[in-house]
């Protein structure tokens, strides 16, 4: 049966040649269409949370849901140690982010949004001195601030002016002082650019009346992969009872969101070029299968029963779907190896405004063997389906009308 | 000698709204071990659906059809097909060999299904084809024979499962007259060396000539049953 399926497969040339190049083109393109939009919305979400947001968040019980000042935490510095030495923790910033009115010497006045860094280890995360574009870095217990170009542009004001900040403290106190500009920083987007200020976490504690507070601490991990591991790990490490312990999809839900909603698209995509691939098939499938029908007729008049020959008749798909499974691997997995250790780099202003987030401006492919082992999955299951025609089409056939077709 | 085939009272009627055919219309026959039995008759005549009915490749639609004593009217299809394997043997009109296989494979393909051993079932098939006169061209396919070669394989193919008989659809109708003449002298020696049983269904006079009893069929009806 296998040499009789397999001598089958050649008898029509450019038959064979349609159904194997569909079936590699399916798996070819799904396999580099997956590849690459995983491999950039990876390494996008990996960017923002290893320079900015951290992959783990820990506050006070309830924070989250209600992120006022009377949240904020308290952690002790040993606390904060063992943090530092869990196995994947690359980095631990605790850091305040409240709001606050800013005005300047020039009457005008904007609601910004005040974030207290511990200034070396922000500097190690997020290149953030890199993005100053007058002035000078904040030094580690600075009672200076950093502000967003178009902020300084809005309040007219330089390095070496003040700014007044009003703000809401820790249990109703009033958060109230007069900070000088030590550096204007240009930041890549627009909200940010307007509404952001940095200052040391010393003088944000002093600010908000909370000496040794936080409102959260924020932590990065080496391989986006250890997240559930390291999350248990930082959860064992801190008493749950106080203190509330985020993964990244929960504090970026909007960017989880963004990156799901990208892969459906591509999902879409991906159904559509499954669709033209498995009725592409299926054309070759149904013309074979008509064009075979009085040879089927005879083999069962000689005596082969029905199951055996659509049998027979789905090893040749079978064969066909190997073959265009095995090319599409061997071509698609040297060119995704390819890009995952030689990402394709991002050129102009973007990669330059990247470079300064400390972020790599590359796009790089994901080699999951999961990527290509559901890809070759989805495919032999859309030939399988499109052997459901002959095979129907053998169980039902009436021998001496097929004898005469 | 025993009866091969036998029926009695064997109809195909096939019905539409309008009208009803008998194709087959109360058939009474019986073949014997050994015959060589022309079956013959105008288009439309019936010669066709009997051999189809005789060979299990359409049922009745009343009457009994015995093969060697055993009613196979009443077998299901999948026994049918087991049955037709094993009991019987088929040449085609338009030769109807499997094109990608070569002449031997085509001949061992009936004893690889009955599943006969690979080795014996190459011997036979070689013994099979030089007893055709196609010792030369074993490991030909279909396509680099000519008509009258391909015929000659298919006849091997059908002695193959070493059946009770053989039937034979129009054999000759697409051969020229030397390789008509040709498979019809080979087809008689086997008959009559092997006492193989032939039943055709033809136009042919060459056949009506060799055969040594000849069926007239007109309108689904015996009309002459005639042993020479």
């Amino acid at each position: 049966m296998i040499r009789l399926s397999w001598r089958n497969i050649w008898r029509n040339h450019r038959r064979t040649v349609i159904t194997i190049a569909s079936v590699f083109f399916a798996v070819f393109l799904s396999i580099l269409m997956m590849s690459f939009s995983n491999g950039s919305w990876g390494r996008m979400i990996e960017n923002m949370l290893r320079t900015q947001t951290g992959h783990i968040q820990i506050h006070l019980k309830g924070y989250w849901d209600d992120q006022v000042t009377d949240n904020f935490m308290e952690m002790e510095e040993e606390t904060i140690t063992r943090l530092n030495g869990i196995e994947h923790v690359v980095n631990v910033s605790p850091r305040i982010e409240t709001f606050a009115m800013a005005s300047s010497d020039y009457n005008m006045s904007k609601g910004i949004a005040v974030v207290g860094i511990d200034p070396v280890k922000e500097d190690g995360k997020s290149s953030l001195s890199k993005r100053i574009v007058t002035g000078s870095y904040l030094g580690p217990a600075d009672q200076g601030v950093l502000i967003g170009k178009a902020l300084s542009e809005y309040l007219k004001v330089s390095v070496g002016d003040s700014l007044a900040l009003i703000g809401q403290g820790y249990h109703g106190a009033g958060a109230v002082g007069l900070y000088p500009i030590r550096g204007i920083v240009s930041f890549i987007t627009p909200e940010m650019d307007k509404g952001l200020l940095y200052m040391s976490l010393p003088a944000a504690q002093e600010f908000i009346s909370m000496p040794d507070g936080y409102s959260g601490i924020l932590i990065a991990i080496d391989d986006g992969k250890a997240l559930e591991e390291t999350l248990q790990k930082v959860s064992e490490a801190i008493d749950t009872s106080v203190y509330e312990v985020l993964s990244w999809k929960v504090t970026m839900k909007d960017l989880l969101k963004q990156a799901e909603s990208d892969a459906a698209f591509s999902k879409i995509i991906l159904v559509v070029l499954y669709l033209i691939v498995g009725f592409g098939i299926l054309g070759t499938v149904i013309m074979m299968t008509t064009e075979r029908r009085r040879e089927f007729g005879m083999v069962v008049a000689l005596g082969m029963r029905k199951g055996r020959l659509a049998g027979s008749v789905a090893l040749e798909l079978f064969f066909m779907t190997c073959i265009g499974l095995l090319a599409g691997l061997v071509v698609s997995i040297p060119i995704v190896l390819f890009f995952y250790y030689h990402p394709i780099p991002i050129g102009g202003e973007l990669a330059v405004a990247m470079s300064a987030y400390g972020m790599e401006a590359v796009i790089p492919m994901e080699a999951s063997p999961v990527l290509f082992v559901s890809q070759v999955l989805i495919v032999l299951l859309i030939t399988s389906l499109t052997i459901l025609y002959p095979v129907r089409v053998i169980l039902k056939l009436e021998v001496n009308k097929a004898l005469r077709s | 000698m025993s009866a091969v085939i036998e029926t009695k009272d064997l109809y195909k009627i096939y019905k539409d709204q309008a009208s009803e055919v008998h194709a087959v219309d109360g058939v009474s026959l019986c073949i014997l071990q050994g015959e060589f039995t022309a079956i013959v008759g105008p288009s439309g005549s019936g010669k066709t659906t009997l051999l189809n009915l005789i060979g299990g490749l359409d049922t009745p639609t009343s009457g009994s059809l015995f093969i060697e004593g055993e009613d196979i009217s009443r077998l299901s299809p999948k026994e049918l097909i087991d049955f037709r394997l094993h009991n019987i043997g088929f040449i085609f009109q338009s030769y109807n060999l499997i094109p990608v296989l070569t002449a031997k494979e085509n001949v061992s393909f009936i004893m690889d299904m009955q599943g006969q051993k690979r080795k014996e079932a190459d011997r036979r098939s070689l013994e099979l084809l030089e007893a055709v006169g196609l010792g030369e061209r074993t490991d030909s396919r279909p396509a680099k024979l000519s008509g009258g070669q391909q015929q000659r394989v298919a006849v091997a193919r059908a002695l193959a499962s070493k059946p009770r008989f053989i039937l034979a659809d129009e054999p000759t109708a697409n051969l020229d007259s030397k390789s008509a003449e040709n498979l019809l002298d080979m087809m008689e020696k086997l008959n009559k060396q092997e006492q193989t049983t032939f039943l055709f269904s033809t136009h042919d006079p060459r056949i009506m000539a060799k055969a040594r009893r000849i069926i007239t069929l007109e309108d689904g009806r015996v009309v002459s049953d005639i042993v020479k």
